[in-house]
């Protein structure tokens, strides 16, 4: 088994390497779609593990009901918005991007991210990470 | 990577159901890695603009009906609990 582990990571590292050597053979517009269908899939991965996280949650005991509520309460007013504020702004770097061919300059940066830290920023408040 | 981190903190609190989506997350990630290789290989087609925002909009209706979805559990979870 441990075999396989490191075969796999070999792989992987090779992968990598080669990867690396030809990012740069990319172009800007290249590179940002990549990073942002990864960036995006793996918004659906955190989703969907989550949700099915909190659906398997046992529920045989009137505790193990009040928990289970409790998560999916947290998931549905904390967690979720959370991505939705994340699937958002993907969707204004897509835009943005997509018009500036795939590289934008500080000040435009700084224009789509402000927001989204301000929201980021309420809602770490509202979930008590952050005091008032 | 963030994916995993994520489902390393739920394997902790979710016991068997954690690892479950553990496994998932994980593996979701490696094949991640694995598409992203190719698509700087040039093995597999990097997705125009286009197809980025439909998949975009297709996570935002994934995102409403999950909330939906989750609403139904809280809202029969509340009803069992009330009785």
């Amino acid at each position: 088994m441990r075999r396989l582990y490191k075969s796999l990571a070999v792989v992987f590292c090779l992968m990598f390497l080669v990867s690396c050597a030809s990012w740069e053979q990319l172009s800007k517009d290249q590179q940002a779609r990549v990073v942002l269908d990864i960036t995006q899939e793996q918004l659906s991965t955190w989703r969907e593990a989550g949700k099915q996280w909190v659906l398997a949650l046992p529920e045989t005991t009137d505790e193990e009901k009040e928990l289970k509520l409790d998560k999916a309460k947290m998931w549905n007013s904390n967690v979720l918005p959370a991505m939705q504020v994340a699937n958002d702004w993907i969707y204004s770097l897509m835009q943005e991007l997509s018009k500036a061919e795939g590289s934008l300059d500080r000040y435009a940066v700084q224009r789509l991210v402000n927001p989204y830290i301000s929201r980021v920023v309420f809602l770490l408040v509202e979930m008590g990470y952050i005091p008032e | 990577m963030a994916a995993a981190a994520l489902a390393a903190v739920l394997g902790a609190l979710g016991g068997a159901q954690g690892l479950v989506a553990l496994i998932t997350a994980l593996s979701n990630t490696l094949f991640a890695l694995w598409k992203l290789a190719n698509q700087i290989l040039g093995k597999e087609n990097i997705p125009s603009w286009e197809d980025l925002m439909n998949k975009n909009r297709l996570e935002a209706e994934a995102q409403k009906a999950d909330k939906n979805e989750i609403q139904v559990l809280i809202d029969r979870l509340e009803s069992e609990l009330d009785k």
